[in-house]
């Protein structure tokens, strides 16, 4: 019989049912869940008003960059509120919208946006989470074959997972290969079947017997307790999966995901240090959100703030443009065709509105062309301050287009490469984002670490998750102390605190890197199910 | 006394007209007017030697005038002198290197090169340092028999300015049109230029103060793009520093003598410090060549292979290097006055004279010739042309805006485009809960989900 | 006596003689050149020597300039003028601070380094304004060329025009460019050409004093070249040339006694009197006291209100040669108290913060008169790479201020690489009390070209320049006070963080190296696929 996955209603035995039902309701109505995030919250509150820990990070290098500081910000509303061009001096390179925005909204309720904006993105992040998580659970691993001679078997065709569209339609819909329903199917069809991975034929579930319930979920203990102890299923039967090759893994706990952005101490700082990159990264966040609601415009709206506000954030336009096309089954040419026209129409927009404003064009030079042209260096976790200090003049329009391209030229061939993982696309955007961009903070860092969170299944394909995690650790704790010895002490110079930007880099990149890889090898091994657990290797094709 | 009125109106009379006569005399200029119909007659070869040049110059051959001129000025063939010196070093442990370029600013001048002939670069000021205990002065010897600085001292490019760029820019004339006339160097092809260069260098390199280089390879290409452009007749380059030697090895034009305190693989060292200023005063190098042209007067007929024969390696405690492969004359011809003094063969004339047209093409025989309004065609720079006075009744622009404190900012059109996008984007939009309903209804259409086929 | 008519014969003749002189180009008589020499021994021992040349040259002599022909007027300030469109210019070479609390006030105080100001009747101010400095790079053999967009200023309220422009407002169609060299360097190369363009050079006339060892040995040395449009009696419009040399040199540190003379201080006497010179004055100004004499009989003594001897000298060709000034005392007490009634306002500009990060600027303005609030500009230039924050300006004062002490401000951002901030302000100091300025500012981090050769130095910025109207009952200066009168601030030395000098292809090689491993990294990462090992046997 049919079985839905996203439904409480499953013909299954009891056992499973409640299983499938714990997995099913929504773990938001949970209170207990939401702990972690009001702690997050109210220590941002005790932070904010019983110390000077946000004078303190305002001016600190690694949260406040020359785009983002909030002293400049204050400079800025200055003076454009006593007549003086905001956007003349090399001192104030922000958004106008966001002069509009503090003009009008009065001292005291400024830390207290800054704790709303950080809790939206939390709550952002959670909504995205619980797409993941059902997408995490409609995750098919195709069974292996018992034949463990085919050792040059082709890659089974696995069925497409069910995503939870409102409008899926199979019928016209990208869909995966055919599921063999037998051995010999597989062994008929050997010659046959190219070896390109991914053609798509209309999907056949008639032919589907069994349930489609992952039966790893069994062994899953880590449910949180429901107020009523008869779902609890610490009793449960353990069902032990049947193909030992599959992976365990563990069930996506949304509001963990929220969790651990607010308890992250580098949004918390970034929080702290009223940095305008919040306003920037929820609208990242709600332009990842609203693809997912298969909301077009909303989507284009945020992502066109985002760009408005930072620039770089417009490659988030891939992984929206995915999104949406999964969302409303619709092919990714269509998708862009639709959104991009209503993502510049709203950038227009926006900048038509700053110009309103400020009366002058000024700004763009002064915003867009300080993040592109670099001209303000100072130091932040980034790659290009130093770089561009030490530059030679002659060398140095070349070496910011190559270094401005860098940001850029990954975004395409991620998207094309990991299209059936749009979030997966998300995470590498933000995180090349947070490594490459200009003025890079420790608050986009939070960010993608977000997105890594939300991809729990990798980590046991990771290799260098120890050396990662120590080096951003150490990183981050050498980082201020080399500052301190260049700027203040002068006993060190300025290549230690270089080096650890370096050190921050490097691991940044081994993280991306290591995650990739991790997302193709699971990939791989859902799909060849004969030749899991065996050894591989790259290759160029 | 009416007698006496008279005799004195007559005075002042008289008075007043050799006044106005001597007083119109010098005021216009002489005219000048040939009456060669005395002339003895003349061949070229009574003018090979500079002491007949007295003789009466104008003939009617215009070659015995091109003969005498040549034989005027100097045997070598060059007309003018320049002297290009530089310190490149900074910083007050480096006074002997201001030391050793200022002796041999003050012995090119006492030799006869003027100020507007000496580009002097320092790159620093060590004079007027306030660690120098003897303000005003540089002495570059312990007894401090002779101040340097003097009274009459002009430094051309000092400080900040003397910087590689620059050095190039000045040797190959590629300037900004409003550097001043001061700081170019005006050479000519019949011009002969000291360059003497001291500080800190190395092996095929020159540290100008401490943050830049120069290499053997910019010398020798910015030599070589002076002699295309005709910019020197002979060009002496001197240079005391550390493995002098290898900035002059690669130099590859012809008329140029170098000399160098040291072989590539020694150091050069200082001569002897003085306790007072509390650094070393003088480099070996410099110091020798100074006993030996100190005893020089201006017209001297000493020539350079007995100034480099005078050098001592032992004192000198490294070996100084000669290069001579580029120099055909020879340094046995060559007098240490043909590049340290510049003695200008005067006289006055009051008639002109023909040149052949061969010799008046060249662009220095055109200094030479004299109109009939006796004056010669200066060398004009491009200057900048003087600008159209009196621009009144435009109002000067002010730059810096009056800062209304706590002023209201025109925030009329910008509330209206916030009005009419948050319209636009609310319908656009359509609400910020989704356009598609929530997953959660999706369970209603269950065939729609799985898919039928 | 009776004229016949022989003597109207000759007459005639003189007259005819007379009017060819003129044609033939003889001295013109509507230029003057004047010497003025004042020594001021002040309260704590020290003597300030100021020297001033005056040339003024009348409308005819300025037409004959126009034609090339000079004589009073040297040609090489006189063609600059003409070829950038001068109207006014003010040139000050300056080593040392002027100690007001201790000396008071001088009209030829200047800050220290090199103050450049013009006001320009001409368009294209900026390429005139290059040109200018070049020139005057040249001329003066300084590097007054470092002065150029990025550390120009256009002061509005100070520096006002101090010619004579007649009825029209100046302000209206000149243009002001003002620059500074806080760092440049005075030496005997800025003098030499500086004197030679004095009409009897150091030769004769009260130049001939000038003696570059002890003039760079004192305390504060400034040299000045002023030239300014004046209106001559006959309502011609005529330029004044002022060069004006201060100097205060200690008679206690050669000898320990007070007693000075023109070869103690100078090594020098004054050789005759300059002939071209129509008029050579020299004042000796001492404190009043009983134990004091002059060396020379003066022609005049005076005694002014604050109970000073002026002794004045006059100097002319049948003075005879080797004159030699001076006072004796006879005790060697000075007085080095800060004699705050000496003049009522006085600044003090120091840094505040730590750290290579940021700073704060702070500027002490006293007001020493009991009772009356005082107005002033304050002016000042910073460079570009001080980024100020205008919402840090504090203005705070001890005194119960019932006014706002910040009454105008004008201020204009800096540009990065590209001009200066510019901050002018109308103040009103209140009555006895002391009005501290804040500002806060962030340090740039500049790129490896732009630090200079000595990078640890670091950066000098410019005085800042305080404008006032001279009070009437204010104690009165040797001079005659002019209408605006500026007192300067100190310069301050700012050190920004540098990068390592050394490591410019290590630092593209390591970055690059990143960049490198990321573009590897991820391009293996997309276009690899797995495939089984297969392993034979």
């Amino acid at each position: 019989m049919r079985a839905d996955p996203f439904t409480a209603e499953l013909k299954v035995p009891a056992a499973r049912s409640a299983v499938a039902q714990s997995l099913s309701r929504p773990n938001s109505e949970d209170p207990v869940v939401r702990i972690p995030v009001w702690i997050g919250v109210v220590l941002r509150i005790i932070l904010f008003f019983f110390t000077n820990a946000s004078s303190f990070l305002q001016l600190r290098v690694e949260v406040s960059t020359p785009v983002t500081s909030w002293k400049r910000l204050r400079e800025g509303l200055y003076l454009y509120q006593n007549g003086i061009a905001p956007y003349e001096g090399g001192v104030f390179h922000q958004a106008p919208l966001l002069l509009a925005i503090f003009n009008f909204l009065p001292p005291i309720l400024i830390p207290i946006l800054f704790i709303a904006l950080d809790y939206a993105i939390a709550r952002g992040l959670v909504e995205i989470a619980q797409y993941k998580r059902k997408l995490q659970i409609a995750e098919i691993w195709p069974a292996p074959t018992s034949d463990d001679s085919l050792i040059d078997a082709v890659p089974v065709e696995a069925p497409k997972p069910e995503i939870p569209s409102p409008e899926n339609t199979p019928a016209d819909s990208v869909a995966w290969l055919r599921k063999p329903a037998s051995d010999d199917d597989v062994l008929q069809s050997t010659d046959d079947i190219p070896q390109s991975v991914h053609k798509r034929k209309n999907v056949n579930f008639a032919s589907q017997e069994e349930d489609i319930v992952p039966p790893w979920l069994a062994n899953d203990n880590c449910r949180l307790v429901q107020g009523d102890s008869a779902h609890a299923p610490i009793n449960a039967p353990q069902l032990k999966p049947s193909d030992p090759t599959q992976p365990v893994d563990v069930i996506l706990h949304p509001e963990d995901i929220g969790a651990m952005y607010l308890l992250n101490p580098y949004s918390i700082i970034t929080c702290l240090s009223q940095s305008t990159l919040l306003f920037t990264l929820i609208a990242i966040v709600g332009g990842i959100q609203y693809a997912i609601k298969g909301n077009r415009n909303a989507s284009m709206l945020f992502i066109a703030v985002a760009a408005y506000l930072s620039f770089y954030p417009a490659m988030m336009m891939a992984p929206a443009i995915l999104l949406l096309s999964t969302q409303t089954s619709r092919p990714v040419m269509q998708a862009l065709k639709s959104a991009l026209p209503l993502f510049l129409a709203f950038l227009v927009a926006l900048l038509g509105l700053s110009y309103l404003l400020v009366g002058t064009w000024d700004f763009l030079p002064s915003t867009y062309g300080v993040i592109l042209s670099v001209p303000d260096l100072t130091p932040n976790i980034g790659l290009f301050w130093y770089f561009f200090i030490e530059m030679f003049e002659q060398f140095r329009p070349f070496f910011l287009c190559v270094f401005q391209i860098m940001v850029f030229i990954f975004v395409i061939p991620i998207a094309l490469v990991f299209r059936e993982h749009p979030l997966f696309v998300a995470y590498a955007t933000t995180a090349i984002m947070a490594i490459f961009k200009s003025y890079p903070s420790v608050g986009d860092t939070a960010l993608y670490l977000a997105f890594f969170t939300m991809h729990q299944e990798l980590y046991k394909y990771m290799r260098n998750m120890f050396l990662v995690f120590n080096a951003l650790f150490f990183a981050s704790i050498l980082g201020p102390l080399f500052h301190y010895l260049w700027v203040y002490a002068g006993s060190g110079n300025a290549n230690f605190y270089f080096a650890i930007t370096l050190v921050f880099g490097l691991a940044q990149i081994i993280l991306l890197t290591d995650t990739g890889h991790a997302l193709i090898l699971r990939e791989w091994e859902r799909l060849h199910p004969d030749l899991r657990r065996k050894r591989v290797e790259l290759v160029h094709q | 006394m009416p007698s006496l009125c008279r005799l004195s109106t007559r005075l002042i009379l008289l008075f007043s007209a050799a006044l106005f006569f001597h007083q119109l005399d010098s005021a216009t200029c002489s005219s000048a007017h040939a009456d060669n119909s005395h002339d003895p007659v003349l061949s070229p070869a009574d003018f090979t030697n500079s002491n007949n040049v007295s003789l009466a110059l104008w003939s009617p051959e215009p070659a015995v005038n091109d003969a005498a001129i040549e034989g005027f000025f100097s045997q070598s063939g060059h007309t003018n002198n320049w002297a290009v010196l530089v310190c490149t070093s900074r910083f007050w442990f480096n006074y002997r290197h201001i030391a050793n370029t200022l002796s041999i600013y003050h012995t090119v001048k006492r030799l006869g090169i003027p100020d507007s002939n000496i580009i002097l670069m320092l790159s620093d000021d060590v004079a007027c340092n306030a660690r120098n205990h003897f303000p005003a002065t540089v002495y570059n010897n312990a007894g401090r028999f002779l101040d340097l600085y003097g009274r009459n001292i002009e430094v051309d490019y000092r400080g900040y300015e003397v910087t590689v760029e620059n050095f190039i820019r000045l040797l190959t004339g590629r300037h900004d049109p409003a550097v001043p006339r001061s700081k170019r160097l005006l050479t000519d092809d019949r011009s002969n230029i000291l360059v003497y260069m001291t500080g800190h260098g190395g092996d095929e390199f020159l540290k100008f103060q401490d943050a830049e280089e120069i290499s053997s390879y910019d010398i020798a290409d910015a030599f070589g793009q002076m002699h295309e452009k005709k910019r020197y007749h002979e060009l002496f380059f001197m240079i005391d520093t550390c493995q002098a030697a290898s900035m002059y090895k690669q130099i590859y034009s012809p008329n140029i003598l170098a000399a160098a305190s040291a072989l590539t693989g020694q150091n050069s060292y200082s001569h002897h410090l003085d306790p007072e200023i509390g650094v070393a005063v003088i480099d070996r190098f410099t110091y020798y060549n100074l006993e030996t042209l100190e005893k020089l007067k201006s017209g001297d007929e000493s020539t350079l292979s007995q100034l480099f024969g005078s050098y001592n390696r032992y004192a000198i405690a490294s070996t100084p290097g000669i290069r001579t492969d580029l120099y055909p004359r020879g340094t046995g011809a060559a007098l240490v006055t043909d590049f340290f003094g510049g003695v200008q063969n005067v006289q006055l004339t009051d008639t002109g004279y023909r040149l052949s047209p061969s010799l008046s093409s060249s662009p220095a025989s055109r200094r030479l010739q004299l109109s009939k309004s006796g004056k010669s065609s200066p060398h004009n720079d491009k200057q900048l042309e003087a600008p159209p006075p009196e621009h009144r009744g435009r109002s000067r622009k002010s730059t810096a805006p009056r800062v209304h404190k706590d002023g209201r900012p025109a925030l009329g059109p910008f509330l209206g485009g916030i009005a009419v996008f948050v319209g636009l984007a609310w319908v656009g939009v359509g609400g910020l809960k989704g356009k598609k309903e929530s997953v959660n209804s999706g369970n209603s259409n269950p065939t729609r989900a799985t898919g039928s086929r | 006596m009776v004229f016949s008519q022989g003597h109207w014969w000759w007459a005639s003749l003189l007259c005819l003689v007379w009017l060819g002189q003129a044609q033939a180009g003889v001295a013109i008589t509507d230029e003057s050149y004047n010497e003025d020499l004042r020594f001021t021994q002040l309260p704590d021992g020290k003597v300030l020597s100021e020297f001033k040349f005056i040339r003024r040259i009348g409308p005819l002599a300025l037409a004959k300039v126009r034609d090339n022909h000079y004589s009073l007027l040297p040609r090489s300030v006189g063609e600059i003028v003409q070829t950038f469109g001068v109207e006014e210019l003010h040139l000050t070479f300056t080593q040392g601070t002027w100690n007001h609390q201790k000396w008071g006030y001088s009209p030829l105080g200047a800050a220290a380094g090199v103050q450049l100001w013009s006001w320009f009747n001409t368009s294209s101010v900026d390429k005139q304004w290059k040109g200018l400095t070049h020139a005057l790079a040249g001329l003066f053999c300084a590097s007054l060329n470092q002065i150029d967009q990025s550390n120009t200023a256009q002061p509005l309220l100070s520096f006002l025009p101090e010619g004579d422009y007649g009825e029209e407002l100046p302000q209206d169609v000149l243009e002001l460019r003002y620059g500074s060299l806080p760092h440049e360097a005075v030496c005997t190369e800025n003098l030499t050409p500086w004197t030679k363009l004095l009409p009897c050079q150091t030769q004769a006339g009260i130049a001939s004093l000038f003696n570059a060892y002890r003039l760079f040995d004192g305390h504060y040395h400034s040299m000045g070249t002023h030239i300014r449009p004046i209106i001559t009696d006959d309502a011609g419009r005529g330029m004044e040339f002022v060069q004006t040399l201060s100097v205060v040199l200690n008679p206690l540190r050669l000898d320990n006694r007070k007693d000075w003379s023109l070869s103690s201080l100078f090594e020098r006497k004054i050789a005759s009197a300059c002939a071209l010179a129509s008029d050579t004055k020299v004042v000796v100004t001492v404190p009043s006291h009983p134990a004091s004499t002059l060396n020379s009989p003066p022609l005049s003594v005076l005694t002014d209100s604050h109970e000073r001897l002026s002794a004045h000298y006059n100097l002319d060709l049948s003075t005879p040669k080797d004159t030699d000034f001076g006072v004796t005392w006879e005790d060697s007490k000075v007085d080095h108290g800060v004699n705050r009634s000496r003049w009522y306002i006085d600044a003090h500009r120091y840094q505040t913060g730590y750290g290579g990060e940021r700073g704060g600027l702070a500027v002490d303005l006293r007001n020493h008169h009991p009772t009356a609030d005082l107005d002033i500009i304050y002016f000042e230039a910073i460079p570009w790479y001080l980024k100020l924050y205008l919402h840090t300006l504090r203005a705070e004062t001890a005194a119960d201020a019932s006014h706002e002490i910040i009454k105008d401000m004008y201020y204009q951002p800096a540009i990065d690489r590209g001009r200066p901030a510019v901050l002018e302000m109308k103040m009103t100091l209140p009555a006895n009390s002391t009005t501290t300025l804040h500002l806060e500012f962030d340090k740039a981090y500049i790129k490896y070209t732009e630090h200079p050769p000595d990078a640890n130095r670091g950066f000098d910025i410019g005085a800042a320049v305080i404008t006032f109207t001279a009070i009437p009952e204010s104690p009165p200066s040797p001079h005659d006070i002019p209408p605006q009168v500026r007192i300067h601030t100190e310069t301050v030395l700012v050190s920004l963080p540098t990068p390592d000098f050394s490591m410019p292809y290590n630092v593209i090689t390591l970055t690059c190296t990143l960049m490198a491993l990321y573009f590897g990294s991820v391009f293996n990462m997309l276009t690899r696929q797995y495939q089984p090992v297969i392993v034979k046997g």
